[in-house]
């Protein structure tokens, strides 16, 4: 069952097998697989519970309700980089764009050489991936529905002979409503609150919305229960307690509260490597101005790709186009000049870069401070390669008939002519330059076969405190260059497998991707 | 300026700041809906604010008096408040706030229009003047939901 604020009326006590912290692709997957494997499982999630009915095609109400911090979630450093996150039942998921990759190939073999993963193999994981899609319909985006920005992008690329094509997605009869990231309003992108959440609800566990785990217990080594508050979510001020024993506990708050949390309950930090080597796959979006109607809000906002420069250059290009009250804020300009554009704003398109960077940053818990401290700073040769891939997407516009390019930079807002791209290339950009978003924190719980220099070994257990799990992208150990929900699935599910090994060691042996 | 209404965040006088900014930070353009900024500066105050963090709630606050205060100097040719500026020049110094040299105050900008921005494109009708008509889309999602269920 799944349990909001309204539902909980005195303090909760509970016992169970699993505790799991937070509902996103790594906890709602491990709660679906454990209690389907016939354990008890509770959720403890920090957000709220929303469904369809509450996704009204309203960007901004969306970002109030469900982003945390409303959306101002930010790294500090060179440059300022924002990072939303989900803080709702199914996490970030909930208000993705649904695309799906698995790992890239060479991704993995640097994990197997370098971290000592060598557990984790293409086999295995490929029987995982396939399971995901089957339940996820992970299926490739229809052209019918993609939109005509995503439609532009790939015909551009398409004329100058660049690899792309549209991405996979988990979304099923999706009809290209527009708004992925703000909720699906016909339940057609399977985020983990339609999918796994109410599976594992339907099979007994118990899910807590509006509800934040505070204190992982530790007995004689061993995590033994989650204790914290259930939220007011108009006043955001703590009430009635919930206290959870359990045999094992799993933390999948995310990359930037999983390592903070750890942080704050001084635990599984031996080799104080909780909370660094933060990674978050930095954006920079370039805009367009066409001729003609492109309507970016109409169809699939993030359905096409460009992955020619992905080996070597480490980007991917990808769709990224918002309805207006987000779109304005990221456009150049001010005033006038501003108005002007967004008056013309049908038939303005958008699309991204991703870097998959070699920079890294940190999570910090400061005493006197009430959320986590992200620092991050992109190096040299990253903004080197992130202004060959906005120079990339500029081309690209150009080649699909672009009259005006806006690469969001301050010395360069504006390009009229694709001759432009070369003056473009020789800036001499550092990070501050840019105006970036970034989507994907990784990195900040590493997993590694060291315990001297990772925080959990290749099953995502604490090397520092038994039967205490982190799985989420934190364990990533390095950036993974495509979206990562597919990866945090699968390596949950492996993960569930082996904390069912745990809890039933008798059982007969299954094997995970089944 | 000076209004008599009561908000949840903002003194009235940095009220007064931020309705006398919101004309010259979104500018006007032929197609756009007239802005009422008591309304954009109640939304920011009632709905954003009110429910931000404190740490966002006292940086948003500084920026409103820092415009009123400091980035005249920075910006202007010659110093007077904010209120005292005239439409032309207020334009200019959100124009050169927002291409400034120092990332730190680009940012700032970007932050300070960005809620302003949500404020009005998020209305429904300025929105549909945009072309984006959030009803419509609404509707057509239930309509798709129902021929499902």
């Amino acid at each position: 069952m799944i349990f909001s604020y309204r539902d909980i009326q005195s303090e909760v006590k509970a016992d169970c097998e699993v505790a799991v912290i937070g509902s996103g692709a790594g906890g709602a997957v491990i709660a679906k697989e454990l209690v389907e494997a016939g354990h008890s499982v509770v959720v403890l999630e920090e957000g709220g519970y929303f469904t369809r009915k509450d996704f009204r095609c309203r960007p901004v109400e969306s970002i109030l309700s469900m982003y945390r911090d409303r959306g101002q979630t930010f790294t500090l450093g060179q440059p300022i980089c924002i990072l939303p996150l989900g803080r709702t039942v199914g996490g970030t998921t909930t208000i993705n764009s649904g695309t799906c990759f698995r790992i890239p190939k060479k991704v993995l073999k640097d994990w197997q050489d370098n971290y000592g993963l060598s557990q984790l193999t293409q086999e295995e994981l490929g029987l995982i991936y396939e399971r995901i899609e089957k339940f996820l319909y992970v299926q490739e985006a229809d052209p019918q529905v993609v939109g005509a920005n995503n439609l532009k992008f790939k015909e551009g690329a398409d004329k100058l002979g660049y690899s792309a094509g549209f991405l996979h997605r988990n979304a099923k009869e999706c009809e290209g409503s527009g708004v992925c990231a703000f909720g699906c309003p016909t339940d057609s992108k399977q985020s983990m609150n339609i999918s796994y959440i109410p599976e594992a609800s339907k099979l007994g566990a118990a899910i807590y919305a509006d509800c934040r785990a505070e204190k992982i217990v530790v007995e004689n080594g061993m995590a033994s229960g989650v204790r914290g508050h259930f939220i007011d979510p108009a006043s955001r001020q703590k009430t009635r307690s919930i206290e959870v024993g359990a045999k094992v506990v799993v933390l999948a708050g995310g990359a930037i509260y999983s390592p903070y949390f750890l942080l704050l309950n001084k635990l599984a930090n031996s080799s104080g490597q909780v909370g660094k080597h933060l990674r978050i796959h930095p954006c920079a979006a370039v805009a367009a101005l066409f001729e003609e109607d492109i309507r970016c809000w109409d169809g699939i906002p993030q359905s096409a790709y460009v992955d020619e420069f992905f080996d070597r250059e480490g980007f991917m290009l990808e769709g990224a186009a918002t309805p207006p009250d987000v779109q304005s804020s990221t456009l150049p300009y001010a005033g006038n000049k501003h108005a002007e554009l967004m008056s013309q704003f049908p038939k303005i398109a958008l699309f991204a870069s991703m870097l998959s960077e070699t920079s890294e940053g940190s999570v910090k818990a400061l005493p006197f401070y009430p959320k986590p401290l992200m620092r991050y700073n992109l190096n040299q040769d990253d903004a080197r390669r992130l202004q060959l891939s906005v120079a990339y997407v500029a081309e690209v516009w150009f080649a699909a008939g672009a009259k005006r390019v806006y690469p969001m930079l301050a010395r360069m807002p504006e390009l009229t002519s694709p001759r432009q791209i070369e003056e473009l290339k020789r800036l001499k950009l550092r990070g501050n330059d840019f105006l970036i978003t970034a989507y994907h924190p990784m990195g900040t719980c590493r997993m590694g076969s060291d315990p001297a220099r990772s925080v959990v070994n290749s099953n995502c257990e604490s090397w520092d405190v038994k039967r205490l799990f982190v799985c989420d992208a934190s364990v990533f150990p390095t950036s993974l260059g495509v979206n990562p929900q597919m990866t945090v699935m699968a390596i949950a599910t492996r993960t569930a497998a082996y904390i069912d090994g745990i809890l039933t060691p008798n059982k007969p042996d299954k094997e995970v991707g089944k | 300026m000076k209004s008599s209404r009561r908000y949840k965040v903002l003194s009235r006088y940095e009220a007064g700041i931020l309705a006398a900014a919101v004309p010259d930070v979104l500018g006007r353009a032929g197609t756009l809906p007239p802005i009422d900024e008591q309304k954009v500066v109640e939304w920011v105050d009632g709905h954003f604010l009110a429910e931000s963090p404190r740490d966002f709630r006292l940086l948003y606050r500084l920026l409103i008096l820092a415009l009123q205060f400091l980035f005249p100097l920075l910006f202007g040719s010659k110093y007077k408040i904010f209120l005292s500026l005239s439409s032309e020049e207020k334009q200019r110094l959100f124009e050169k706030w927002s291409q400034s040299r120092s990332y730190l105050l680009r940012n700032a900008f970007a932050l300070f229009r960005l809620v302003i921005c949500f404020a009005y494109y998020g209305q429904d009708e300025v929105a549909r003047a945009v072309g984006y008509d959030a009803g419509a889309k609404l509707e057509g999602a239930l309509k798709r939901q129902v021929v499902r269920d």
